[in-house]
């Protein structure tokens, strides 16, 4: 299966591109990621369904759902269906999946990998469709298990279409709004490199992409310049020239729907630092930069687009308040020299994932993946997949012949003999 | 060969428009019940 992953990367690259616009140079990485994930379950399967405790009167093992459904994206269409696709298959699920409507060649060269590999009939089954096809499958009775990435919206969609069916295991992987906290201590190159790593690469289409800043005030003039040169200086290119640090948005309704959250913004209050402009030849579109309050209703909103707010807060604590002021609860970033702080920061910002010194983008495989509050529920995605495609079994016995001891049941039984 | 809704095509848009309806789930989940065998929950 492996072998057969690596000979499609090409091809998984270049659909992925021409299908969503991400720079060839992100989607060769992301294509790369299906051999590897193989790799990294089969070596954690072991420890993620671990055997029962020592002196526990059985066993335990993790027996799989049976039938499930993968809702994948479009902004990593292969990675983001992979990423669950492998666990099931590998704790002995089958799957029926339904890439996004905005990458279906994306989905359709992914299937042919596992065409090639020569998977039973009916153990992988691929479905294109619009919304409709998602939610039918998502509500099927034949399906044990549904994961799916997406919007806020349309993971509560699909809890309410399931909520009959409270034996269905539903893990959903949604948004996120997330911020990055930077102290007046910290380092101000790594800083202003991460945090534009986080905010733009996928042209800011991710959901761990950073699109709060929040500074204390010593050292947030020099971080707002720098951010907002750096902007000003990033021009979208051609995504498949593997230079091009922006590409495209993925869809015109998608460059629409950014810029209409931009003005919503502007008319709550936020000051554009850098504005930013749709470019002609497609859903081009360069990196905006607001100063905001921090209490503006859109700070709610994801974006899914090139975009940073950057607020001021007074100190340490009241920037950890205002970080913690958000509906999502998937990824954050704290920059600062003060490794004893991070404790205060992991207690007081409710997220999945907790990043220092480093972007809010960028996930591991061997750690878990995902979020809280409107970002989803299980984190379903990471080192802890294997165990949401599974359900636990305890094993107990007795040896053949034995009699439990019980005195009340011994008379019973004395009077029947 | 898996079940796709349509054969492998090289046009994104050309799938588009060949979508499977809605019963193209009901294939798809009956092929996955029979590969998923009667231990299947």
């Amino acid at each position: 299966m492996a072998e057969h992953a690596r000979a499609f990367e090409p091809a998984m690259a270049e659909a992925i591109t021409r299908e969503m616009g991400k720079p060839i140079a992100e989607s060769r990485g992301e294509a790369g990621s299906v051999a590897a994930k193989i790799h990294t379950t089969i070596a954690q399967l072991k420890h993620e369904l671990p055997d029962a405790a020592p002196g526990a009167p059985g066993e335990q093992r993790f027996h799989p759902l049976g039938v499930v459904a993968v809702i994948g994206p479009f902004n990593f269409p292969v990675h983001l269906v992979n990423t669950h696709i492998i666990p099931a298959l590998l704790t002995g699920n089958v799957v029926v999946v339904k890439p996004s409507e905005i990458t279906p060649l994306s989905g359709q060269i992914y299937a042919e990998v596992f065409a090639a590999a020569g998977l039973p009939p009916g153990v992988f089954n691929l479905i294109h469709g619009l919304g409709a096809t998602g939610a039918a499958l998502a509500a099927h009775p034949g399906v044990d298990g549904v994961i799916f990435t997406g919007s806020y919206a349309t993971g509560r969609r699909i809890r309410e279409a399931t909520f009959d069916q409270p034996w269905k295991k539903v893990s959903l992987e949604l948004g996120g709004r997330n911020p990055a906290v930077v102290l007046d201590d910290a380092h101000l190159e790594q800083t202003v490199r991460e945090i534009l790593l986080g905010a733009l690469l996928s042209t800011g289409q991710r959901c761990t992409a950073t699109s709060r800043v929040i500074a204390t005030r010593g050292i947030a003039e020099k971080l707002l310049d720098r951010l907002a040169r750096a902007f000003k200086a990033a021009k979208p290119g051609d995504p498949l020239d593997r230079d091009t640090l922006i590409g495209p948005l993925a869809t015109q309704a998608a460059r629409d729907r950014f810029l209409a959250l931009l003005a919503d913004a502007r008319a709550q209050g936020a000051r554009p630092v850098v504005e930013s402009r749709a470019l002609p030849g497609g859903a081009f579109v360069t990196p905006s930069l607001y100063q905001v309050q921090g209490d503006e209703a859109f700070l709610r909103e994801e974006l899914f687009g090139p975009h940073l707010d950057f607020e001021i807060a007074e100190d340490d604590e009241d920037a950890f308040a205002r970080a913690a002021r958000n509906p999502y609860g998937l990824s954050a970033s704290l920059f600062t020299a003060r490794d004893a702080l991070r404790d205060a920061f992991y207690d007081r910002v409710r997220a999945g994932v907790i990043n220092y010194n480093r972007s809010t983008n960028g996930a591991s495989g061997l750690l878990p993946f995902g979020g809280i509050g409107m970002s989803g529920n299980w984190s379903p995605a990471g080192s802890l997949a294997p165990r949401l495609c599974t359900y636990p079994v305890a094993i107990m016995a007795e040896p053949h012949g034995r009699l439990t001891p019980h005195a009340a049941l011994d008379d019973l039984l004395e009077t029947i003999r | 060969m898996p079940f796709t809704s349509r054969d492998p095509a090289r046009d994104g848009a050309e799938i588009l428009t060949a979508l499977a309806d809605e019963s193209a789930v009901d294939v798809a989940v009956a092929a996955a019940r029979r590969a998923a065998g009667p231990g299947a929950a």
